[in-house]
Parts: structure tokens; C-alpha cells; sequence
């Protein structure tokens, strides 16, 4: 895959110079009110080069700046501008991210297979910019194999655009700032603290200690931007989405309420639907609510298997989502977007319920609560690989293109374990060269019979640590007790033994 | 539509209600050995919940799952430890294209989702990977979900604990093997309608089903 993503950097002065030009000469910046002080949130690009910058008060960028220009920035008119780079994008790709994916701020664009229309990768993106100029846009852009990368090299590669050639995006990326990957503001700061600023830094580091320290989140970004972990980002061929919102004049202080008004908003977005003749197959509320004295906007997005565009539901399916209507303070505004689909009509039983559906509806009720990546089914891999043979694909969409399955693969070939540990267990072999004895956990096991060893090498054209480069040897042992253990001997230095799964 | 032609189409659809609910009861998941269908009458029987415990507790779940038809949801915690292979299991006769993995965060939740899989009755078979025991309470509430869905719930326990809420209670161990096939001690710890035993099997993946060794 090749995704181009587009980073509109200075969306929100762009957005002030859109619905008054002659502020573009200016020293202009964008501001917004927040806990009653004028804080900056953009910055032109003459403004940046007299040294102002976001997050300042307004108050101070005016003392470095007398010549500064301070403009509130209008919601409407920036969403105006979103949509017309999503329509720019779609020149170029056939699918372009839909709007409540990703950061108000970037887009991206499925340019698997484009470049050449446009004479190269580059030509492509030099020809997005110049027209991105024209529409008086500041972009930056940058291609990558990885969604991921895209995004890093966008905001933090060089400046304006930045391909990233195939196979080439980890690489690419080791001389980004740790940001690049996407962590929260939290985590970020604490690797600033601990002096690894760079990706490239974080490779010296075991896997394990950087998951027991920042979670698991850290290691599946790096996984991600290595394409070891599948990565998904809703696409469509670019359609303005349908959407509602609600101001209260009286603000929603119980659940109850802001469910009602949901409920109420969810059944106007319906009808609409139904007039153009189309369902969702997401739809994302957001709650613009007051929490801890300030004004919060919380989203909340689930999705569904198949369009619908059933009110009662969607709600369902919202509801799923733990405290969802949880008011805090006070529910000043709601927010629906629907991502629209055809809605083609089901043949429906005699009680009049469209039937063959409990399944999908099983996949879509589990997905709303625990997150549409952790109910997933399997897909076969071409890796050799032991861990990345058979890779996750989100069940939701799987059931979405159901395909009619090929008759009977023969379960050939080696030998393969029944259950993998997720981290292969460090165990000690004596081995002469067929392993004879074990310890694992603190038990040895006497072996009474070693099948193997099978070499499996890793493949060398991914960018690895020296851990992971080395070759293995696996062998599949039956204690004396029965138990039978699939083992490896890892070449790296200093290599060992570890343990990586179980027989039947 | 006139009434009387309401009250034809409702006398119908109550017809097709009986028809169904007849054929919505499943026959029991036969595990193929004649000895132990014997003892459990037919097998593992639906709208109930077995729990499984042992060392060779994924194998034995593995061959179940392949003897039965339908969709699987495995439910696991994100961060388990051991996690199902698919290789492995296509090895042993489980096609991977039926199987659903739902991954939670907690105990907690991982209850809720196997409730929830099992009352829906839309896969017939729901496995529960457990980090713990689940108690008396949690148990019961599986299995009134498992009534509810008429379908069959596998409950993998990792340590030894009351089992008193399942129909049945398994303990697989494994045994050296003689040939290339699976060996393992099986014992019938708890059975709410038999008596308890055990037998040494083997796992044919051939014929897809258990054999007395």
C-alpha cells in the first residue's frame, strides 16, 4: 500500500485568510478563548518568522509583535476549507480518509498505483502543493507504505514533501522526533525526560522493558511503522458526510436527558438517510460538554457490519460504550456523523425482522464495546514466520466482504504448536546436540524424544534488531511426562533457549 | 389486510415458532469415542456450560471446537499469556475461517462478552479463556446465557478451583504419545447427570475425533 497524507499546517490561519483576504499579508494569528484568557492556536507563516508561536497567550505574542493581527477562528468556514482539501486529495487517490479518523488538521489518500499518472511520487506531490498554493493552502505532504509513517513524515520529514521509498518508511523514519508516532502528550514528555528523543534511539531498547514502562502502546506504534501489525483507517471515495448537531440552549445534566437527545437526533439523522436511500456503517457523537469547569469535546464513534440506519439500534449499539451518556457538568452540544453507505433491502422473515443477522450483530455489539480491533478473525499470512503467519484482520470488516471460501487446504507440512506464548518464555537446555533436559519455570523436564531442528530465518529484507535478525533452530520435544513443547535456540549473541509454544 | 387474514397469518407464524423451537434444540457435540458418548448420552449437550483444566487444556479445547459446526468466538484477555495458533489448529481439523478471537481487558469484561456471545445463541460454540477461576456467581450467570442461547459454552480454567456451576468438568493432561497424534488422560471430574471417569485418548485429525488409546 502507498498512503499519501496531507498535513494542512496552517489550517486555522488559512481558514481566517479564506474569509478575509487581506488579512494575508498580514502578521496574522488565530486565536481562541479559553478559561477567559486569548490563547494562540495558529500562526502564519510571516507570524512564525517573527518569532510567534502556538500556545502563547495573546497577550505576550502581542508585546513580541506590535504588528500582530488577532483573529477568532470560525468552526464553520475551517470545516469549509477541511472539505476542499479532501476534495483537492481525491484528485489524486481514489480513497480519501474520512474526516472523523484522523486530526482535524490532516487527510490521507490511498495513492497505491498513482504515482505514475502523474510522472513519479514526487511529480504527485509537487503537483498537490502547487495546486494546494493556488487554492491559497499551506500543506505539507509525504508518501509511505505505512499509514503511520505517512503521518510522521508529513508533520515532523522535511518540509514541504517527503516520500518515503517502498520498504523504506522505518527507515525513513529513525531520524523523526519520538512524537512522530503518534503517543499521547503524556508519553512523549516522559521519553523527552529520559533523553531519547529520536525513533532511532528507542532500537537499542528490549521490546519487553519498552512495553513495562509505556505500555503497550509504544510497541504497537513501533510495530505499526515496522508493518508487523496490521493498520486500518476508514477510507471512502470522498462524499461530504452526513451530519446533525444540536446546540441546548439549557445544558443536559442527566444521562437520561443527553440520551434522549441523542436518541431524538439520531432518528432526524435516520430519516435523512432514508431519503437518499442510504444507511452508516459508523457514526460518531460528540459530546461538546463542560467537565471540570471547562469546556470538553468527547467523541465517541462505533461502527456496524453492514449499513443501517435503524435508529433504535444505533442507540443500541451507543449505549454499549461504558458511561457513554455520562453528562459531567452539563451536555451544552451534541454532534452526529453518520459515514453513509448504500442500503440495499434485506429479504426479511415472516415477522418481518431481516433475518441472518444475529451474527453480524454479535461481531457489531462486542466491536462497540471493546474496539473494533480486538474482535478479529484470522487471515492467512505468506510469512513463515511462527508469530506472523496468520494475521488479524477486524471482524467487522471481514464479515463486510465475506468471500465464498475455497474448498479444502490440506493441513500439510511441519508440525505446528496449537498455542504460541505471547513472549517466548526463557527456559535452560542441556543439549548434546539434541536437547535431553529442560527447565521452565523452575521444573526440569527429562525430553524423551527431540524432532528437529528446523531452521527458520528470518526475513532479511525488514529492518530488524540484531535479536530478531538471528536465525533460530526449532525443535519439537516430548517430556517424559507427555508434555510437548515447541523450543528454539536463538543464534543471536548471547543466544539461549526460550520456549514458543505448546502441541496438543 | 382484514382480520381474518391476520389471524391466518398469525396461526402461521405460531406453526413456523413450533417447527423451530423444535429443531433449535442441538443433538450433543459427540467427541466420536464411543465409550464417552456412552457414559454422557450423545456428548457435551447445549445450552450448558463445560469446564475444561489441565495442562493439555488448549489441545483438548482445540479438538472440541474442530468436532463442532458454526461460527467460534474464542474469548481471551488481550495480554494472555498462551494465545491460540491457527496453524496449529488447522493442523488438528479446526478450519481458522469459523474462529472470532475477542480480546478484553479484564476478567470482568471477559465475562461480560462470553454472556453476551453465549445468550445470542448466533455461534453455537463460545470458548472462555480464563486467567482465573470464575466463582459460583459468575458461573451461574454463564450458564443461565448458554440456556438462553441454546449453545455450548467452554470454560478454560488455568487453576485448580470449584467447578460446582458446570455440567460438566474436564481435566486433560497430557500422555507420551505412541505416534505422531495428540495423547492425553482425559478426566470426567464432574458430570451433573453421569458418573465421573477417566481414558487415556488419542486425537485422529484424519477422521476428526477422539479414540481410546
Amino acid at each position: 500500500m502507498r498512503y499519501a497524507c496531507v498535513w494542512l499546517d496552517r489550517l486555522l490561519t488559512d481558514s481566517l485568510v479564506a474569509s478575509e483576504p487581506a488579512l494575508a499579508s498580514m502578521d496574522l494569528v488565530a486565536v481562541e478563548e479559553r478559561q477567559g484568557a486569548m490563547l494562540v492556536t495558529g500562526v502564519s507563516a510571516q507570524a512564525e518568522a517573527i518569532g510567534l508561536r502556538t500556545g502563547a497567550a495573546l497577550a505576550d505574542a502581542r508585546v513580541r509583535a506590535k504588528s500582530l493581527v488577532a483573529r477568532q477562528v470560525d468552526l464553520g468556514q475551517v470545516r469549509r476549507l477541511q472539505e476542499a482539501a479532501a476534495r483537492l486529495a481525491s484528485r489524486y487517490g481514489p480513497w480519501v480518509s474520512v474526516s472523523c479518523a484522523l486530526p482535524m488538521d490532516k487527510l490521507v489518500v490511498d495513492v497505491t498505483g498513482c504515482g505514475h499518472l502523474f510522472g513519479g511520487e514526487e511529480a504527485l506531490l509537487d503537483d498537490l502543493l502547487r495546486t494546494g498554493r493556488q487554492m491559497r493552502l499551506s500543506l505539507r505532504a509525504a508518501i509511505a507504505d505505512r499509514l503511520i509513517g505517512a503521518l510522521a513524515l508529513a508533520e515532523f520529514g522535511p518540509a514541504p514533501r517527503c516520500v518515503a521509498e517502498p520498504g523504506e518508511t522505518w527507515r525513513a523514519m529513525q531520524s523523526l522526533p519520538v512524537a512522530a508516532l503518534g503517543l499521547d502528550e503524556k508519553t512523549a514528555h516522559a521519553f523527552t525526560r529520559l533523553g531519547l528523543r529520536r525513533i532511532s534511539d528507542l532500537n537499542s531498547i528490549p521490546l519487553s522493558s519498552l512495553r513495562a514502562r509505556f505500555g503497550a502502546q509504544v510497541v504497537q506504534a513501533l510495530d505499526r511503522a515496522k508493518g508487523r501489525l496490521p493498520e486500518s483507517c476508514p477510507m471512502r471515495p470522498h462524499a461530504p458526510p452526513p451530519r446533525l448537531t444540536l446546540d441546548l440552549s439549557e445544558p443536559a445534566r442527566t444521562p437520561e436527558e443527553v440520551r434522549q437527545h441523542v436518541a431524538r437526533l439520531l432518528s432526524a439523522l435516520c430519516d435523512r438517510l432514508a431519503s437518499q436511500r442510504l444507511g452508516a456503517e459508523r457514526m460518531q457523537v460528540t459530546f461538546g460538554e463542560i467537565r471540570g469547569g471547562r469546556r470538553a469535546t468527547r467523541r465517541v464513534m462505533v461502527g456496524v457490519a453492514s449499513p443501517m440506519r435503524d435508529a433504535e439500534d444505533w442507540l443500541k449499539l451507543i449505549t454499549q460504550r461504558e458511561a457513554v451518556f455520562d453528562p459531567a457538568q452539563g451536555v451544552e452540544k451534541l454532534e452526529l456523523r453518520a459515514l453513509a453507505a448504500p442500503l440495499y433491502t434485506k429479504q426479511s422473515n415472516l415477522h418481518g425482522k431481516a433475518s441472518g443477522k444475529s451474527l453480524d450483530a454479535l461481531i457489531e455489539t462486542l466491536s462497540a464495546r471493546l474496539g473494533e480491533h480486538r474482535v478479529v478473525k484470522f487471515v492467512e499470512g505468506d510469512s513463515h514466520l511462527p508469530g506472523e503467519a496468520w494475521s488479524r484482520k477486524n471482524a467487522l470488516e471481514s464479515c463486510r466482504f465475506l468471500q465464498p471460501k475455497e474448498e479444502g487446504t490440506a493441513p500439510a507440512g511441519i508440525r505446528r504448536p496449537v498455542s504460541l506464548f505471547a513472549m517466548p518464555e526463557m527456559i535452560t537446555v542441556k543439549a548434546d546436540p539434541e536437547p535431553t533436559k529442560m527447565r521452565w519455570r523452575g521444573i526440569s523436564h527429562r525430553i524423551r524424544r527431540a524432532t528437529g531442528p528446523e531452521r527458520i530465518v528470518p526475513p532479511w529484507w525488514q529492518v530488524l534488531s540484531a535479536r530478531e535478525k538471528a536465525v533460530r533452530d526449532y525443535w519439537r520435544v516430548e517430556t517424559t511426562l507427555g508434555n510437548r513443547f515447541w523450543i528454539y535456540q536463538s543464534h543471536a549473541s548471547p543466544g539461549g533457549w526460550y520456549l514458543q509454544g505448546r502441541f496438543a | 389486510m382484514n382480520p381474518k387474514q391476520e389471524s391466518q397469518l398469525n396461526a402461521l407464524r405460531e406453526r413456523v415458532d413450533g417447527i423451530e423451537a423444535q429443531a433449535s434444540s442441538r443433538p450433543p457435540l459427540s467427541f466420536g469415542a464411543k465409550a464417552i458418548d456412552g457414559l454422557l448420552r450423545g456428548g457435551l449437550a447445549f445450552g450448558r456450560v463445560h469446564a475444561v483444566q489441565g495442562a493439555a487444556s488448549f489441545g483438548f479445547l482445540t479438538a472440541i471446537v474442530a468436532r463442532s459446526s458454526g461460527p467460534v468466538f474464542w474469548c481471551c484477555l488481550a495480554d494472555a499469556r498462551e494465545q491460540p495458533y491457527m496453524e496449529g489448529a488447522r493442523q488438528m481439523g479446526l478450519d481458522p475461517d469459523r474462529v472470532v478471537l475477542v480480546e478484553c481487558e479484564d476478567q470482568a469484561s471477559l465475562l461480560g462478552c462470553v454472556e453476551t456471545s453465549l445468550a445470542s445463541g448466533a455461534a453455537p460454540t463460545v470458548v472462555a479463556q480464563l486467567e482465573s477461576n470464575c466463582d459460583r456467581l459468575a458461573g451461574r450467570r454463564l450458564q443461565l446465557a448458554a440456556e438462553r442461547g441454546d449453545s455450548l459454552g467452554l470454560i478454560a480454567v488455568t487453576r485448580r478451583g470449584m467447578i460446582g456451576w458446570a455440567e460438566t468438568g474436564w481435566e486433560a493432561e497430557p500422555l507420551p504419545s505412541r505416534s505422531s497424534a495428540p495423547a492425553w488422560m482425559l478426566g470426567l471430574m464432574r458430570s451433573r447427570r453421569s458418573t465421573t471417569r477417566s481414558w487415556n485418548v488419542e486425537w485422529d485429525a484424519d477422521e476428526i475425533c477422539l479414540r481410546l488409546a
